[in-house]
């Protein structure tokens, strides 16, 4: 029922791909024929309108109120396709490479679509591994139930021994978002300290330091998890600040080289 | 003993109504009130309550000398008394009738003067008068204390002390007492609730003879449980009060049930329901149509009743609504004055019932009464309610016509729950199925009482058949008729049982001898009378694997899934929607044992036939084992394919939880496939004027199905259960639609969604301008709107959601389907 864009009716953008990228060999290995004006020209305009046509995905993906095909076929023709300009481009400049604005236009959308390929093995395997992180309710609402949290054990810390209660302050490092970012930068010690000292606690109330126990044993699994998927969202999320910018860079210096073909030819 | 042309009893919106209109031909006439103010019933309600004035589509006699619009209580009862005072009505107040004696011409009624402040005995009074209208309501008379074990019931000893009451007028005056609340619908649960209020420090009970909240309206039933959760309330389910003692300004109460206790409460407030008030009409000679106690009083279509001279209007009779009582008062009077008056009900029903049907008259009025009449003598279903009854449903919404012949009425798989009655000609029903079978369905049978019972699609096709003329009834309209017509429920029931076996037995028989498919039709006929109705809540098991065998079942209503235990862990192997027939296997096996495990996903509703009936029946026509036969291997074989895997909880947890065993449309994530990209709540709220309707990250996930927070457009949904406008209903997409036209912004919807959906949003409905000019409709002046899915109304059957999703993990679907491909996949 649920299908993949990667699935999408059964493969047809790959097998297009892949009779492309086929095609695409065959030419390579044939010089007199690559070399010929009409297959460069030809070569260059379909890849340059491929280009036009991939970058155009992030104007269909903002058009919802359309009633046209599903979003998840242009992405997957997107992707399938978007492999191309890195065969199509090389033959197209007969595996002739320097250092300048031609060969900058091809470097840039090598990048875009290696970047591109990243992000799809990305968005394979992470949404499992983010399920199985953390498969239930809200982030927002977790951060609200950690201030919580915080909130009774600085109540409580009155109530246990000072020592006790200093290394709970550097256990709780201040408010979950501060917390988060202590807990990087190696004060996950900081908790697990505190949770021996409470377990050899004994001079302060007894409810009190069996309720810190438990809080903050919960407190640390709690942020392990939100640190988990706050990282595994800013890799399905962070490819994309290479791909987009870049490809629009592409895109210009593919219209710097059509211009300077055009005019210095 | 002053002479009075006209007595009327209950000084309500209908005997105001008939007090007014006399006041004003000149009748003399007097109104007995047994409350201390007018329209008690209403005097009763909360503070600032909002009084309805539905149905819409029904006026108020233009000449009528009383206003009454939608409006608070204060304001409706403030109208009320000027108008009364104004019209110079003579109603006198605390008078309560004890009886009513005589003959047209000379009646005699008897009432109890309380008005006058004194002790002792009140005094007798005695009008006598030409002719009484009773516009009693049936507030006055509430049910009272009664132990329902014994048939017939019997009244419980001691239940006419001083501490058992009927009514609960301020819960601010009880503190630190022991309270106990008698039933368990809404009016109960609402004043155990109040009373519980924390701070007043009462003990309180909720005692109830049966199981438990069942009849509640869902924000009710959720609060009380939380209530008993908390021990804010103890509840005493399947307990009957045995008697009653006093026990000197308490009283002692004997509980018998699960466990007998005593318990010595302060108060008993009894909060059982009304009926009409049938002791008292039956004294005076008044018949009803049958024993059950919802019964209405006959009567003709000027309101008389047998008894002639003594009429019934309002809500005593069947116009429970006050707009309607109100008519009824009016045009009463003015019939007795033999003055000409046209029902208000008249013009829609000669448009889209008499005219269609061809009835005549000599006048409009004449031609209505003809149809019904035609139409009460035509179709069985009617034949036991009164002319006004029927009358009042054909007015609701009910039209009449006259398809040509093969017209398709509806398509299977079609969302639709109104009952079409067969007025003319006949039908074609096909069903599904590779046999494609088609039935000829003749005048005065109905079709689709199936989607009366759980709204959703239909499970065939209708065609109309050579000079089919259709009456088409909808759903909420029957369902409330059905309340106080006893009789039509009842015949809707049987008709579900026997249908639904003359559709799995009948084609075993197709070609045989007509004499033998008469003889089995009777058999059946009886098997479906004997049959069994029962209710089951979410998550109960309905039988379980290795039981004997019971019977054969027929799901009416909600959903069940099948499950089976192997070695520790539980199989899922079915889900069976409304409609199905289950438990035929341990119908067939030889040691009669179950072979699988029922379990309710929704709340459901069975058909049981009785397992010996069926034993005998398989026994008698032997040919019918092969129907049977033919289901059982067909699941076998499907079953075969899923035993083996141990997915039971997370699928019948994803059915009975989530809402998807009573889903027609659910929203599913696949979470291998969601990149968390929220692209599909930017789509909804794009599309829906910046609102979104779609909460993608809450909401639970089952195996790896996340169920965001959406509509689920619920077969039978609750959020339709208690609008008070009546503005939700289903499209024929199958989109539950609330029209913001009418909404009055209560948030019932809002409370009674079980699954959270429905959030009121200060939001303002396109206005036609709006409309007009294609702009977003500006935010409006402190009301809030409930707001939905509305399954992308406006996009023409794609979801934006749904298409918005880049990575195909997001599907819209039938859960029926959704559950076959899955299971099917694996």
């Amino acid at each position: 029922m649920h299908e993949s864009f990667l699935r999408y009716r059964h493969f047809r953008w790959l097998r297009i791909a892949v009779l492309v990228v086929a095609a695409d060999v065959v030419l390579a290995g044939a010089p007199s024929v690559y070399r010929r004006r009409e297959v460069v020209y030809g070569l260059g305009i379909v890849s340059a309108l491929l280009m036009v046509w991939l970058a155009a995905y992030a104007v269909r993906k903002r058009r919802y109120s359309t009633t046209a095909r599903p979003l998840r076929g242009w992405l997957s023709a997107h992707a399938y396709l978007g492999v191309l300009p890195l065969v199509l481009v090389p033959v197209h400049a007969a595996f002739r490479f320097g250092p300048n604005v031609h060969t900058l236009a091809f470097v840039l959308t090598a990048v875009v679509v290696l970047s591109g390929m990243l992000g799809a093995v990305l968005y394979a395997a992470l949404p499992t591994e983010l399920t199985r992180n953390r498969p239930e309710g809200k982030l927002e609402d977790l951060l609200v139930e950690i201030g919580k949290v915080d909130a009774e054990c600085l109540a409580l810390r009155a109530d246990v021994s000072p020592e006790v209660a200093r290394l709970v302050d550097a256990a709780l490092g201040g408010g979950a978002r501060r917390g988060l970012r202590a807990l990087r930068r190696g004060r996950a010690g900081a908790t697990a300290r505190a949770l021996a000292a409470l377990r050899d606690e004994t001079r302060g109330d007894r409810q009190a330091t069996n309720r810190l126990l438990t809080l903050l044993a919960w407190r640390a699994r709690v942020i392990r998890q939100v640190r988990r998927e706050l990282r595994l969202q800013a890799w399905l999320d962070g490819w994309l600040t290479v791909h987009a910018p870049l490809a629009f860079a592409a895109l210009a210096a593919v219209a710097v080289h059509v211009l300077v073909i055009l005019r210095y030819r | 003993m002053s002479r009075f042309d006209v007595v009327i009893v209950g000084g309500g919106p209908g005997g105001l109504s008939a007090g007014a209109q006399a006041a004003r031909r000149g009748l003399a006439h007097v109104v007995l009130e047994r409350g201390a103010k007018i329209a008690d019933t209403i005097q009763k309600y909360h503070r600032g309550k909002l009084v309805m004035d539905s149905p819409a589509q029904l006026r108020l006699q233009p000449a009528h000398p009383l206003r009454f619009a939608q409006d608070t209580r204060e304001s409706v009862l403030d109208g009320y008394e000027q108008a009364v005072a104004a019209a110079r009505v003579d109603v006198r107040l605390g008078h309560e009738v004890t009886a009513i004696t005589g003959e047209r011409g000379a009646f005699e009624v008897t009432a109890l003067d309380r008005s006058a402040a004194g002790a002792g005995e009140p005094p007798r009074v005695t009008f006598a008068c030409a002719a009484v209208i009773v516009a009693m309501g049936t507030q006055g008379n509430v049910r009272k204390l009664t132990d329902r074990r014994p048939k017939p019931p019997l009244a419980t000893p001691g239940r006419d002390l001083p501490a058992i009451v009927y009514q609960l007028d301020d819960p601010a005056a009880f503190r630190e007492q022991t309270i106990v609340v008698v039933g368990a619908g809404d009016s109960a649960i609402e004043n155990a609730l109040a009373l519980a209020n924390p701070g007043a420090g009462n003990t309180v009970y909720l005692v109830y003879d049966r199981e438990g909240f069942g009849n509640a309206r869902t924000a009710n039933r959720a609060a009380v449980e939380r209530a008993i959760g908390e021990k804010r309330v103890t509840f005493l389910a399947n307990t009957t009060i045995a008697r009653v003692e006093d026990a000197g300004g308490t009283c002692r109460l004997f509980l018998e049930g699960p466990e007998d206790r005593q318990i010595e409460a302060h108060r008993v407030i009894c909060r059982l329901g009304a009926d009409p008030p049938r002791d008292f009409l039956a004294t005076a000679g008044v018949r009803f149509r049958s024993r059950d106690l919802r019964e209405r009083p006959e009567r003709n279509a000027t309101f008389e009743t047998n008894k002639a001279g003594l009429y019934v209007i309002g809500a005593t009779g069947d116009a429970d609504l006050i707009k309607k009582a109100m008519n009824e008062g009016f045009e009463l009077v003015e019939r007795l004055c033999g003055e000409p008056v046209v029902p208000m009900d008249v013009e829609r029903l000669q448009r889209h019932v008499a005219a269609p049907l061809g009835a005549r008259g000599a006048t409009d009025d004449e031609a209505v009464a003809a149809a019904v009449e035609r139409i009460r003598t035509t179709v069985p279903l009617f034949a036991d309610v009164s002319a006004l009854q029927l009358r009042n449903l054909l007015f609701n919404d009910c039209e009449v016509t006259r398809p040509a012949p093969g017209t398709k009425i509806f398509g299977a798989k079609e969302f639709g729950s109104d009952l079409y009655v067969i007025l003319g000609g006949t039908v074609e029903v096909a069903l599904g199925g590779a046999e494609g079978r088609r039935i000829a369905v003749g005048t005065g049978e109905f079709l689709g009482e199936l989607s009366l019972f759980q709204d959703g699609y239909h499970a065939g096709s209708a065609f109309a058949g050579p000079g089919c003329v259709l009456l088409r009834v909808p759903r909420n309209r029957l369902l409330q008729s059905a309340g106080s017509a006893p009789s039509i429920r009842a015949k809707l029931d049987l008709a579900f049982a026997l249908r639904r076996l003359q559709n799995l037995f009948e084609p075993a028989l197709a070609g045989a001898d007509p004499a033998r498919l008469a003889a089995l039709r009777a058999r059946l006929a009886v098997l479906a009378e004997q049959a069994e109705l029962r209710t089951w809540p979410r998550g109960q098991e309905i039988f379980r694997e290795g039981a004997e065998a019971d019977g054969l079942y027929v799901i009416r209503r909600g959903s069940v899934a099948v499950t089976l235990e192997q070695g520790g862990a539980r199989a899922f192997l079915a889900f069976r929607p409304a409609g199905s027939v289950v438990g035929e296997m341990g119908a067939l096996a030889p040691d009669r044992r179950r072979t699988a495990t029922l379990v309710a996903t929704a709340p459901t509703e069975t058909v049981r036939y009785d397992q010996p009936g069926v034993v005998a029946l398989l026994h008698d026509f032997p040919e019918l084992v092969a129907a049977l036969r033919n289901l059982e291997t067909a699941r076998l074989i499907e079953n075969g394919a899923h035993i083996g895997r141990s997915n039971a909880d997370d699928l019948v947890a994803l059915l009975r939880d989530a809402g998807a065993g009573e889903a027609t449309n659910i929203l599913l994530i696949d979470d291998a496939l969601c990149i968390r990209c929220n692209n599909c709540e930017t789509a909804c709220a794009a599309t829906h004027q910046g609102i979104p309707r779609l909460d993608r990250e809450a909401g639970r996930t089952y195996a790896s199905v996340h169920v965001p927070t959406t509509c689920r457009h619920c077969g039978n949904a609750l959020c339709m259960s208690d609008c008070p406008p009546d503005v939700i209903h289903r499209q024929p997409n199958g989109e539950i639609a609330i029209d913001l036209s009418g909404c009055i912004s209560c948030g019932n919807c809002e409370r009674n969604c079980p699954y959270g959906v429905i959030q009121m949003q200060p939001f303002h409905p396109p206005t036609f301008l709006d409309r007009l000019l294609g702009r977003a409709p500006g935010g409006e002046h402190g009301k809030e709107f409930p707001v939905k899915c509305d399954l992308c109304a406006g996009l023409g059957g794609t979801a934006a959601c749904e298409t918005s999703c880049p990575t195909g993990a997001i599907v819209r679907v039938d859960p029926a389907a959704y559950l076959d491909e899955v299971l099917d996949e694996v």
